[in-house]
């Protein structure tokens, strides 16, 4: 043991030595290298942003997934559009000309799928209602036929206004009329335009006899161009859909509104929060680190040290990152964040060690020798253990971290050889004049003292907390939600989550593959009756039943209807015309005062009685106006009230044109090819019945439809199977990890005593991680569980030093507190905390719980090394001593 | 010389092949009795004619002149079983045989009652539309002596005897609409009898007239 301890000591000490003694050629053959490598890298390394690929291909989730895409490219990576508008004929007219505008540019936009839009469906749309249904709108529309069929001779205010009065005379004398929904529509369409703001009135909803809702939507399925070598893949292609939405006046302050929404804009929005405000965080969290270094250095040229080390030690990792993968993924561009933390921790510890050697009154080059001797083994072994957990990750099924963990495991080996190279030469040019102590020292050791003295107290709390990590570590589970990971203020996830809550169209679903109909059947009967399916959805539920039966009542109703011509009415907006309808509509309020009066009991007095109120209103708004802004107000008026009426009367006269029965094989391409494949394969979608936002009703969900269908796929399969793909990942990686770091430890350190007096504040502090994830409500998810091969480092290291130094130097824990090595543990750690804390405040919400995670972890990390450790060491010494 | 007078032969062939393939085709365009534009003329002429000698002939009078031509350019039938719709079917054999009976005489006494008679009106034909479901629109007007004018706009399907009458929109308003609402509603509410009852007091209506 002690013949290996001098070999490795010996070795590290001359090396050391050597890099101070050549300086200027070591330092000029870095710089070389370093401009060398950012060429290379800069010329070389590329982005892989494209998600899909983080998990291995071979698992069956993928498989599945990776069929579906293949069998039905369209419904994958697609942007979805949500329009909003106040009336169905504007979500319509607007989605129509949006379908058309983006068609012409398909770089952009390689499919673009509105099926409400499609001819076919506008044709066809009556045959989709029920028989009750459709009988409702055939009495509805004859009931409306008259009045519709005068207003659409002459579409002007005075002639509503004038065929209503009919209407109501008619009302009067007791015919029997369903007025009632039209006069309320009126109000309110009168109202909503003497408040400010307009709303204009929906045709439509009145030939079918619905009362107006508040908002119609229309969606556009977008599958968009991305380029995966760009940061933001799908950025080009996002603001060009933004050009054509204002190409077609679709503006935030339209009345129609368009959101973003879809797989692709949920990406894209997430790499953009996460991304947002990098610059001032980093501006600000340089400062911070520079600020803790300072405490612990004291000078600034050792400031300057440490961060070099870290620049050259970055640029060469990436350099390695360059050659050994060629690109970076979402992940493994974490390797920078672990870099910094670990990397600037083996610069404190050995410029730490350094100033020690010296404040002993070393001559320069004893100095060198001796911090290089000392420190080198102890951070060969934080190198090798560090290097070990995270190659850890290369047989995982994670191959986002897998690459990670390749780049990182590396830099810690490229760490070790640039602390101990480049920082033996930079000490050449540092003045060693001898530090008075500090009072961070001072105080540091003081309150670490603390533990000693109530060491039963600290036993009693490392039990306590065990007990209650017994209890609570059950509840550990990992979020594999993404949504939750992402800015709950974002536009497009706001959207998404509101399309999730209205569960009838979910856009998360699940998707199963059939190969013929009769299996398909079969899949539909046994899907249908799970408790956790609202509906199942296949190319055959896009042809309707009982069409012989359904056409007939069409035909009913056309016949009934008749051809109503519409006459574009004249476009002169004279005075006299404002007299016109001024006349006619004072005529139409006498008329429903003479209605109210002499009709008391009647059924539509209410809705008379509203209107008339308005009108009163109305009036009230043109005595007050001048000549000017009162023609304006009753143009626009007349706008609101009749502006859909033409959109409205063509789609009815086209829906009552469906005269012929069709089936599957007669629906639109666009729509078929995203039901039944080329390759003849059917797809079944599956709807959940609850909100799958939440994970269990979505674990609930995913179990069930794999009981019946194991082939099954869509977002929430993929979403649970690839976190517990990860979890699996992290479990395995882990273990793998233990394994190899006791491995090594013991052979490093020729001790199962030692080795487990490493472990045991590593376990402490993994296990109170764990307890806290519980308490603070923070599960686990894809993007904090990165944080874990970080901690786990930090962890190794910390109390590898300690016992590392208590070992070689012998020290009673006493002593030990008061060494350089408890300052380098505690600055580094500090290093880390204030790099990482900041992402605590990030908007996304992933990136924000791993800052949590890494804060919480590095301060237990600090807890578990700095308190308990020595507490541990301290009666394992008195052990030797009896 | 040989030359032209085979370009003459072949000309006259030529012309001959022309007229071959133009005969049947205008026979086809020979006037047709049951033609939809024909169907419409017929109505107008015996509604005019009823018009004319209508102070005369008195309201019976007018009734039996229109009631052949009526039953010829309409499908009463189709159109009553149209107004009632579903509720067609919840009625009897002999329902359906009361309200058909009745439902004619009060469409011909509606025209009876209507046309009158004669202050120098005229009807004019002004389109023929092929609409969907192989119907035909008959577009046209009545034209008052003061220069008022209703439109008149007949959709017509092809029966066994040619084309008939299956709707009548007045100034867009349609017939058929209107029946509907109505009689639909009495018929829902107050039961059959009572329907039967209001249709025969329009007829009584008319006659009053």
């Amino acid at each position: 043991m002690e013949a290996s301890q001098g070999h490795i000591y010996s070795a590290f000490a001359r090396w050391t030595t050597a890099s101070y003694l050549y300086a200027p050629w070591i330092l000029l053959a870095a710089l070389l290298t370093v401009v060398t490598c950012t060429v290379y890298i800069s010329r070389n390394l590329g982005m892989n942003t494209d998600t899909t690929d983080m998990l291995s291909e071979h698992l069956p989730f993928r498989v599945n997934t990776k069929h579906y895409n293949k069998t039905f490219p369209q419904e994958m990576e697609n942007l979805l559009l949500v329009l909003d508008a106040p009336t169905p004929e504007q979500a319509y007219a607007t989605a129509d000309l949006l379908v058309a505008r983006l068609k012409e540019d398909p770089t952009n936009f390689q499919d673009v799928y509105a099926p409400n839009v499609d001819a076919f469906f506008v044709r066809n749309s009556l045959l989709y209602e029920n028989i009750p249904e459709l009988e409702r709108i055939a009495d509805h529309m004859a009931n409306a036929q008259p009045l519709i069929a005068h207003i659409a001779r002459d579409p002007t205010l005075h002639t509503f206004a004038s065929v209503l009065t009919g209407a109501i005379e008619e009302l009067h004398k007791g015919r029997i009329l369903e007025l009632g929904p039209l006069l309320n529509s009126l109000s309110a369409t009168l109202n909503a335009r003497l408040a400010g703001v307009p709303r204009i009135l929906s045709w439509q909803t009145l030939f079918r006899g619905e009362p107006q809702k508040i908002r119609y939507q229309e969606f556009v399925m977008v599958k968009p161009r991305q380029d995966f070598t760009q940061l933001f893949p799908a950025e080009q292609s996002i603001s060009a859909l933004h050009v054509a939405a204002t190409d077609i006046s679709l503006t935030n302050d339209s009345p129609v509104q368009m959101r973003i929404t879809g797989e692709v804009a949920l990406a894209d929005e997430e790499l953009n929060s996460s991304l947002r405000g990098m610059e001032y965080a980093g501006t600000i969290t340089f400062v911070m680190v520079v600020i803790v270094l300072f405490l612990a250095m004291r000078t600034i040229r050792l400031v300057l040290a440490v961060l070099l080390c870290l620049t050259i030690g970055l640029i060469l990792t990436a350099a390695f990152a360059t050659a050994a993968i060629g690109h970076l993924n979402i992940i493994s561009i974490a390797f920078a964040v672990l870099y910094i933390g670990l990397g600037a921790d083996f610069a404190i510890h050995f410029l730490l060690r350094h100033r020690e050697v010296l404040e002993r009154g070393l001559p320069a080059r004893g100095a060198m020798y001796e911090a290089g001797g000392v420190t080198g083994g102890a951070l060969m072994a934080c190198a090798i253990t560090n290097a070990i957990g995270f190659y850890a990750f290369i047989p995982t099924d994670y191959s986002g971290v897998a690459e990670l963990g390749v780049i990182s495991g590396t830099g810690m080996l490229i760490s070790l050889l640039v602390t101990l190279t480049i920082g033996p030469a930079l000490l050449r040019y540092i003045p060693k004049r001898p530090e008075t102590k500090s009072g961070t020292k001072v105080s540091l050791s003081r309150v670490l003292e603390i533990s000693f003295k109530w060491h039963k107290l600290t036993y009693v709390t490392i039990f306590v907390g065990l007990l209650a990590a017994v209890t609570l570590l059950p509840q550990l589970r990992f979020d594999y939600n993404l949504l939750n990971m992402q800015d709950p203020n974002g536009k497009a996830v706001k959207t998404f989550r509101e399309l999730l809550a209205e569960v009838e169209n979910s856009p998360w679903h699940a998707d199963v593959l059939v190969n013929n109909r009769e299996e398909t059947d079969r899949l539909v009967q046994s899907l249908t009756e799970l408790s956790e399916v609202k509906k199942v959805v296949t190319i055959s539920d896009f042809v309707p039943v009982e069409q012989e039966k359904k056409l007939s009542l069409i035909a009913e109703m056309a016949l009934t209807t008749g051809p109503i011509m519409l006459s574009t009415p004249s476009s002169v907006k004279s005075e006299q015309v404002s007299i016109k309808q001024r006349k006619a509509l004072d005529k139409l309020s006498i008329t429903l005062d003479r209605f109210i009066a002499e009709r008391p009991d009647h059924p539509v007095l209410v809705s008379a009685r509203t209107l008339r109120n308005s009108l009163a209103t109305l009036f009230d708004h043109l005595n007050k106006e001048n000549i000017k802004d009162r023609n304006k107000l009753l143009h626009s008026v007349e706008e609101d009230l009749l502006v859909t009426l033409p959109t409205s009367l063509r789609r009815l006269q086209t829906a009552i044109e469906a005269s012929t029965p069709f089936s599957e094989q007669d629906l639109p391409t666009s729509l078929s090819s995203r039901w039944h494949s080329q390759s003849g394969e059917y797809r079944v979608a599956v709807y959940p019945a609850e909100d799958i936002n939440d994970n269990e009703a979505l674990r609930r969900f995913v179990r069930a439809v794999q009981q019946v269908a194991p082939q099954a796929t869509g977002a929430p399969m993929v979403s649970l199977e690839a976190g517990e793909a990860v979890v699996q990942a992290f479990v395995q990686a882990f273990s793998l990890a233990l394994v190899g770091i006791v491995i090594a430890l013991i052979i490093l350190l020729r001790s199962v005593k030692y080795t487990l007096l490493v472990l045991i504040p590593l376990l402490l502090t993994s296990i109170f991680i764990g307890v806290f994830t519980v308490l603070l409500n923070l599960p686990f998810n894809f993007a904090n569980i990165i944080a874990l091969p970080l901690l786990l480092g930090i962890g190794i290291d910390s109390s590898l030093h300690m016992v590392h130094r208590s070992r070689n130097d012998k020290l009673v824990s006493e002593t030990l507190i008061h060494t350089s090595t408890v300052r380098a543990i505690f600055y580094s750690a500090l290093t880390s905390l204030v790099a990482f804390a900041s992402l605590m405040f990030s908007s996304h919400q992933g990136t924000a719980s791993m800052g949590i995670l890494l804060t919480v972890g590095l301060s237990f990390t600090l807890i578990c090394t700095l308190v308990i450790l020595p507490v541990l060491l301290r009666t394992s010494t008195q052990e030797l001593k009896l | 010389m040989r030359i032209l007078l085979e370009i003459k032969l072949i000309f006259h062939l030529l012309i001959m092949a022309a007229m071959l393939l133009y005969l049947p085709a205008s026979w086809a365009q020979k006037p047709d009795t049951t033609s939809p534009v024909q169907t419409v003329n017929s109505l107008h002429a015996t509604l005019l004619k009823g018009m004319r000698e209508g102070d005369k002939i008195g309201f019976q009078g007018r009734f039996k002149l229109l009631a052949p031509v009526i039953n010829r350019t309409h499908d009463l039938g189709f159109i009553a079983h149209t107004i009632l719709g579903k509720l067609w079917t919840k009625l009897d054999r002999e329902q359906q045989h009361i309200f058909i009976g009745t439902f004619h005489k009060l469409s011909i006494s509606t025209y009876a009652g209507w046309f009158k008679n004669y202050e120098g009106e005229r009807f004019e034909f002004i389109e023929k539309k092929t609409i969907p479901r192989n119907q035909i629109l008959v577009r046209s007007r009545l034209i008052k002596a003061n220069g008022d004018t209703v439109s008149l706009d007949y959709i017509l399907r092809q029966g066994k005897e040619g084309w008939h009458i299956i709707n009548i929109l007045a100034d867009g308003v349609s017939d058929l609409a209107l029946k509907r609402v109505e009689y639909r509603s009495i018929l829902r509410q107050k039961g059959f009898p009572v329907f039967i009852d209001m249709l025969k007091e329009k007829i009584a209506l008319a006659e009053k007239n």
